[in-house]
């Protein structure tokens, strides 16, 4: 516990100085705020746009959470799919890859011309990019049962049910929990290029429109807005993985998803 | 031995299909098991041990001959067995006693009635004041003793030992054999533990049946005479050894 309060301070502290060096030296060397606004300038930016800022960080967690809980169910479905039918994985695995291979952004402005610029051209972006990492871990949390564990259920005549609910599913869990903490850094990023490539709301449109505006501080004001959504769900995510999973919990382990991507 | 028999094997023969040549795993296996009766199975690692136990668990066909457990052929796995495999295969996302309990689960029994019964193995192997620990907090040994009070807890008839104790450091080895013999003499449930330990298999067991690879046969049975409980001391005994030797020899081992 200790350890883990020297841990957290090391990491407030970097974060401090980082923020103190940037700010002291955009005031030393003089920067012009359209190039590097000094953090002081963004947080009080942050404090102006509030409202609007608030406003379009909802559209964007949105697109983001229905764009992931697609991502969440179909990826469950397909997986169990995959685990259980060879057909069904021949099937299913090669339109997967390639819609895993083909750049997002690429595809990205024919999304908007099959289904229009409104949010649900970014849900399916955001879908699109989560339901893989999904897909994958499952996948491989359900098939990676130790041989000796079916054995010992099979002894015991279990059905192929209670093989699925008892065995394989909470096998799977721990992988599956990784899975879902790369889906949702990357739903998030999913919805951004939905809303780079074109529409009228979310933090990502006002990236752009602050872009055209040369409106430095404003730009970074929905970064900073946009990081911290993307941190929270993130941290929800663990949070929910330390709560239903108590027994999985693995700090070094935990690193390694998060940073997985 | 007065007692009927809980297991009858006979012409037993496993073969693997393989693309060069089949490989034979078990030739013409023959020996049966009485009641209550212990009996230790060793021989060299591949001599086809497991797969013989595979096959009385009713977890692999057999090529040809005849499996009898309690007087019916084996078709397929049945209830009435208890396996404990090499490494302690618990499940993770249970607590010890929740552990003991699947047994209980998934043969559709009252989780109620048997808790008792559960709590009762986790107080025979040591275990009572772990019941609600996760298995990744217990040491090796508590881990394997958990999966001993598992297997026990529907009440098989039958318990089956795959090496129970082969990924455990020397010391736990000796204490674990102690608390078998313990819980065996207690319960009295007919055991088969594999084993390619041979003091191990020889202080454990009325009987010891010897085998010998490619391709696997059963090339000795021997009887041990030593009295009951056996004690540590016993291992130093002249008695001991000379059982050790016996069973070595017929293993092959020169040194002995």
């Amino acid at each position: 516990m200790v350890e883990r309060f020297k841990e957290l301070g090391t990491i407030t502290f970097s974060l401090v100085l980082f923020t103190l060096l940037w700010e002291v030296s955009v005031w030393l060397l003089s920067v012009s705020e359209f190039l590097l606004p000094a953090p002081s300038k963004i947080f009080w930016t942050i404090i102006e746009k509030f409202f609007p800022l608030m406003q379009n960080c909802l559209v964007t967690f949105r697109e983001t959470i229905y764009g992931f809980l697609m991502g969440l169910v179909l990826g469950v479905i397909s997986a169990i799919m995959i685990v259980y039918s060879r057909l069904l994985q021949n099937l299913l695995y090669p339109l997967i890859l390639v819609a895993q291979i083909v750049p997002k952004v690429a595809i990205a402005p024919l999304l908007l011309i099959w289904v229009g610029y409104g949010e649900m051209s970014k849900v399916l972006i955001a879908f699109l990019v989560s339901w893989f990492p999904i897909i994958v871990t499952t996948v491989q949390g359900m098939r990676m049962v130790q041989p000796e564990m079916l054995d010992l259920v099979k002894s015991l005549q279990a059905s192929d049910w209670q093989i699925f609910a008892k065995v394989r599913l909470p096998n799977a869990l721990p992988h599956f929990f990784g899975g879902l903490k790369i889906a949702i850094t990357l739903a998030v990023i999913g919805a951004i290029i939905g809303e780079f490539v074109g529409g009228n709301t979310g933090l990502g449109y006002l990236v752009m429109v602050a872009n055209y505006e040369v409106n430095t501080p404003f730009m970074f004001a929905a970064l900073v807005v946009l990081s911290i959504l993307g941190l929270v769900l993130y941290g929800v995510l663990v949070l929910l993985e330390m709560w239903l999973i108590p027994w999985s919990i693995d700090e070094d382990e935990q690193e390694l998803t998060g940073f997985g991507m | 031995m007065t007692n009927g028999k809980a297991i009858e094997v006979r012409n037993l023969t496993k073969v693997y299909p393989s693309k060069d040549a089949p490989i034979v795993a078990l030739e013409d296996a023959s020996f049966e098991v009485y009641e209550q009766e212990f009996i230790s199975l060793v021989g060299h690692s591949g001599c086809g041990k497991t797969t013989i136990m595979k096959i009385i668990a009713g977890l692999l066909d057999k090529t040809r001959g005849e499996v009898l457990v309690n007087g019916a052929p084996v078709t397929g796995p049945k209830s009435s067995t208890g396996i404990v495999f090499q490494t302690p295969v618990l499940f993770q996302w249970r607590s010890v006693i929740d552990n003991v309990l699947l047994p209980v689960e998934i043969l559709g029994l009252s989780k109620e009635e048997y808790h008792p019964k559960a709590l009762e193995l986790l107080e025979l192997t040591g275990l009572t004041e772990f019941k609600d620990k996760y298995p990744r907090e217990l040491s090796g040994g508590m881990q394997q003793r958990a999966s001993i009070s598992r297997a026990l807890v529907h009440d098989p008839s039958l318990l089956l030992l795959d090496e129970p104790f082969g990924a455990l450091d020397a010391m736990t080895r000796g204490e674990m054999n102690m608390e078998l013999q313990r819980i065996w003499s207690e319960k009295k449930k007919t055991s088969l533990l594999i084993t390619h330990s041979i003091p191990e298999a020889v202080f454990l067991a009325d009987r010891v049946l010897v085998m010998t690879p490619r391709p696997g046969r059963i090339t000795d049975i021997i009887k041990i005479g030593l009295p009951r409980p056996r004690t540590p001391e016993m291992r130093l005994s002249a008695e001991f050894n000379d059982c050790v030797r016996q069973v070595g020899k017929t293993i092959g081992l020169q040194y002995l």
